[in-house]
Formats: structure tokens, C-alpha cells, sequence
């Protein structure tokens, strides 16, 4: 934990800009995520979602907003 | 008192003074984001909510406070814990096409809410009787130069002095003199306003909600708590600054309510903000409504930074980009170049003459429509990403259910409104 240190009975408050960078948890060796039946489902529902959206739009746009 | 100390301060045992002090130093992107929040299009729907309303609809602001929280809450926690902005994560967890389609979309619907905001400075300065032609592009270059100036706790420092002008609108509600007891009784009781449930009132609590959680706001929060480099151990104190900044937002609505209000007991006709401080000039004086406009413009100079903001660090994400406030402009060109040219291109707009301007507001909602909800999906998915944030980091299952009914929600309330927008007769009440 690099925020707090207790040192000579002092708690140091360090501005995280002038604080050691952490190492954080996502890492690009992650890769894409792993993608469940559950979570396929959504993302197709989403996919319906967003195009039945943008054909509206596009209906709205031809036939004149 | 400094929300963004510069320097390494040491404070002498632990206890209230270090946790006030580590709490200031944390302290800033949630509350800027949420201000950022109450824009020129907020100002516009809460007064407008007021002036046909009354108080009637006062109840849904402590209901979409817990709503707004949840949802912020979750990206600062992703940002602290990553490192990484929404859009980043979006990118390399789900794949190079639904990055670039949520960040094509966060891009041209952040676009067009910069218009608007650029057009109710325009609104203002007519009224208050300055040339747009002039204040217009000082407008545009002082957006420019709050943010390259290289150093993120100056822009921190800066935006957080405009967000401190907001305590005006407290003064201004208390000079309508509310009806406190009424307002009280309608803050905790819900009910319909006399006129029923007509299509106009379901299109203002579409209006109120969806200008509560914007796509951009995501966005914004996740990546500025990336910039600032929140830690671990500045979780709990990124979690009060996101209450505050929740409640903030929630009280200065209610204040443009109360204003809108004060027109509504008057049965004065209501157009838009910049008229609506004309018609307050007997209860306010002159100075008043000239704070008004100042106010809209302060709403609106603060929503266009944030939303420019959030264009620049997404896209500098998504293309690998140097994107930090604490480049120089020559360190960081691109960034600041789309910054810019967001920011230049809407002035732009703002300045041509007849420029379409309400297509452009109904566009604004349409699109909020249709991007919010698979922002929504796709954070859900992420705060629950156990390979990536561990046991620790990851939603509760209760934490989910509140998630996941706020997302239903705005799900449902988004694909109304664009619905609504894109096929008026669709809904037979509605306007």
C-alpha cells in the first residue's frame, strides 16, 4: 500500500501524481474476455437492440424528421 | 481550501485531519463529473420541469440520487483498480469492433451535446446583450487553454473553482422563496402534478432521468480517476467524493426546479432559461437574472470541457495515444488536437446562421438513446470481470441486483425517448 506509511509517527499524504505508480490489475496479457452462453445472449440482444435503433433512425432520416 | 494539494504534506498521527487530508487530495473527479452533469441542457430541463410542473416532480431527484451513484461509483472503482479508461477496457476485453462502434457513437453523440452547450452560451450572451460572434469563440478559447496548460491539477483546480460558482443557484432559490413546506411534502411523496399523466409529463421524466446519467459521464469519470492516478487505498475517499458530487447535483437541480417554480406560481409562459431569467427580473432584480445567464453559461462551459474531455481520453485509448493532462501540448499532440477541434468544430456550428439546432437537441436524445444502453451492458460486464479484478474488486450479488435494475431502468427509459423522438405517433399521448 503506497499511500500511507507509518514512519516516525508521521502518516504521510501523498498526491497520487507524485505517489510511485501502482501496478494495477488489468494487464493486456489478459486478452479478450471469455465470453459465457449467458453473456453471448446479451451481447446479441444488444446487437438487436442497436440495429432495430438504427433502422428507425434511418426510417425517421428518409421519410423526414 | 485546495481539493488538489500539489505538494507531499505530512500530517502528525492519523485520525479525522489525515483522513480530511488524503480525502482533499482524492477529491475531484467525481464531483466535477456530477456538476459537469447539471449542463446547459440540465439547466434547461429542470427549470422548464419547474415552470410547467411546479414541485410536483421534485420526488424523483432522492430517487435517481442512488441511481447515479451506483453507476458512477462502479467506473471510478474500475478506473482505480485498472489504471485503464471505459473505453480502453471496452477495446481490449470485448474486441476492436464493439470499441470503435461505442467509441464512433461516444464520439458523435459527445459532438453534438457540445453544440448544445455552445448554443446556450449563445442563448446567454443575447440575452445579456454581448455579440456571440465575440463571446462564442473566447468561449471556445478558453476551453482550449484550461486544458493545456499541462498539468492535471491546475485543470482540476480550475474546473473545481467553475463547479464552486454552482453554490449561486442555493442563493438564487432562496430569493424565489419557495414554498418549503409543499416542496418538502413533494421530495418524499410522489404524485402526479394536476394535468395527469399526459405525454408531455412522460416526456419531461424521460428528460430528467436521461439528463441524469449521460454516456459521457462514464466515460469521463473512469478515465480522469485513470489520469489522476487514483490507488487502491483511495477507493473509499473516490466513493465520498462520487456521494458528494451525487448530492451536489441532486440539490442544485432541485434549486433550478424551485426557480422554474417560481414562473409556474406566477403562471408566467416559459421558453427557455435565458426568458426565464427575464420574467424573474421583479423577484430577482436585474443582478439576478444576469447571474442566471452567468450560471447557464458556467453549466455550459463546464459540460463542454468535461464532454470534450471525454472524447479526447477515449479516443487516445482506443488508438494507443498519449492521453494525460499532465503532458505538455507537445508531449501529447493528438490528444489536445481532437480536444480542440471538438471544441472549435461546435463553436463552428454554433456561429452559422439558421444552423439547425433543434434537430440537433432531438439527435442529442436519440443517440443518448442508443449508446447509453450498451455502455451500460458492457460496465456491467466489466465490474463483474473475476479474471481481471479477483474476488475483491468484483460486484456483490446484491451490488448486482441494484445494478442491474438501474440499468433496466435507463434501458427501458432510453429506448422510450429515442422511440418517442424517432416515431412521435408511436406513443398516442406523447408530444
Amino acid at each position: 500500500m503506497s499511500e500511507t506509511t507509518l514512519r516516525d509517527g508521521l502518516f504521510p499524504v501523498i498526491h497520487p501524481l507524485d505517489d510511485v505508480r501502482e501496478e494495477k490489475l488489468y494487464r493486456p496479457e489478459l486478452g479478450r474476455m471469455r465470453i459465457t452462453r449467458g453473456m453471448r445472449v446479451v451481447l446479441t440482444l444488444l446487437q438487436g437492440y442497436l440495429a432495430s435503433m438504427l433502422l428507425l433512425l434511418a426510417w425517421r432520416v428518409l421519410t423526414g424528421m | 481550501m485546495s481539493f488538489a494539494t500539489t505538494t507531499r504534506r505530512a500530517v502528525q498521527r492519523g485520525g479525522f485531519r489525515r483522513r480530511l487530508l488524503h480525502f482533499l487530495v482524492v477529491a475531484g473527479p467525481g464531483l466535477i463529473v456530477m456538476v459537469a452533469d447539471n449542463d446547459a441542457g440540465a439547466v434547461s430541463t429542470y427549470t422548464q420541469s419547474g415552470a410547467e410542473y411546479g414541485t410536483a416532480l421534485l420526488w424523483l431527484l432522492p430517487l435517481l440520487l442512488p441511481m447515479t451513484y451506483f453507476v458512477q461509483e462502479m467506473v471510478a472503482r474500475l478506473g482505480i483498480v485498472t489504471g485503464e479508461g471505459l473505453a480502453a477496457l471496452i477495446h481490449h476485453r470485448f474486441g476492436a469492433w464493439w470499441g470503435r462502434f461505442t467509441l464512433a457513437d461516444l464520439l458523435v453523440v459527445n459532438f453534438l451535446t457540445l453544440v448544445t452547450e455552445f448554443a446556450a452560451v449563445a442563448m446567454a450572451a443575447r440575452q445579456l446583450g454581448l455579440p456571440q460572434g465575440v463571446v462564442i469563440p473566447l468561449s471556445a478559447i478558453g476551453l482550449i487553454l484550461l486544458v493545456g496548460t499541462g498539468s492535471y491539477r491546475r485543470w482540476e483546480r480550475l474546473t473545481l473553482g467553475l463547479c464552486g460558482l454552482n453554490i449561486a443557484w442555493f442563493v438564487l432559490a432562496a430569493l424565489v422563496h419557495p414554498h418549503w413546506d409543499s416542496a418538502l411534502a413533494d421530495s418524499v411523496r410522489p404524485r402526479l402534478p394536476a394535468s395527469g399523466l399526459t405525454g408531455n409529463l412522460m416526456f419531461m421524466v424521460i428528460a430528467i432521468v436521461g439528463t441524469t446519467i449521460a454516456p459521457w459521464q462514464l466515460f469521463f469519470q473512469q478515465s480522469c480517476v485513470a489520469d489522476k492516478r487514483l490507488r487502491f487505498a483511495d477507493l473509499k475517499a473516490a466513493r465520498i467524493d462520487t456521494v458528494i458530487g451525487a448530492i451536489a447535483v441532486i440539490a442544485i437541480a432541485a434549486c433550478m426546479m424551485f426557480l422554474g417554480d417560481a414562473l409556474h406560481r406566477g403562471a408566467l409562459p416559459y421558453q427557455d432559461p435565458a426568458q426565464m431569467a427575464a420574467a424573474l427580473v421583479p423577484d430577482l432584480g436585474h443582478a439576478g437574472a444576469a447571474l442566471i445567464l452567468l450560471l447557464l453559461c458556467n453549466a455550459a462551459l463546464l459540460g463542454a470541457t468535461a464532454v470534450s474531455l471525454s472524447s479526447a481520453w477515449a479516443w487516445g485509448e482506443v488508438m494507443g495515444w498519449r492521453n494525460t493532462l499532465q503532458a505538455k501540448v507537445s508531449e501529447a499532440p493528438q490528444f489536445y488536437a481532437l480536444y480542440a477541434l471538438c471544441v472549435a468544430a461546435a463553436a463552428g456550428v454554433v456561429l452559422i446562421p439558421h444552423a439547425p439546432l433543434q434537430v440537433i437537441v432531438l439527435a442529442v436524445q436519440v443517440l443518448s438513446g442508443v449508446v447509453l444502453p450498451p455502455v451500460l451492458v458492457f460496465l456491467h460486464l466489466l465490474v463483474n470481470d473475476r479474471e481481471m479484478l479477483g474476488e475483491r474488486f468484483a460486484n456483490r450479488p446484491w451490488n448486482n441486483w441494484v445494478n442491474l435494475a438501474v440499468i433496466a431502468i435507463l434501458f427501458a427509459l432510453s429506448a422510450v425517448l429515442a422511440a418517442q423522438v424517432l416515431v412521435p405517433g408511436f406513443f398516442p399521448s406523447a408530444v
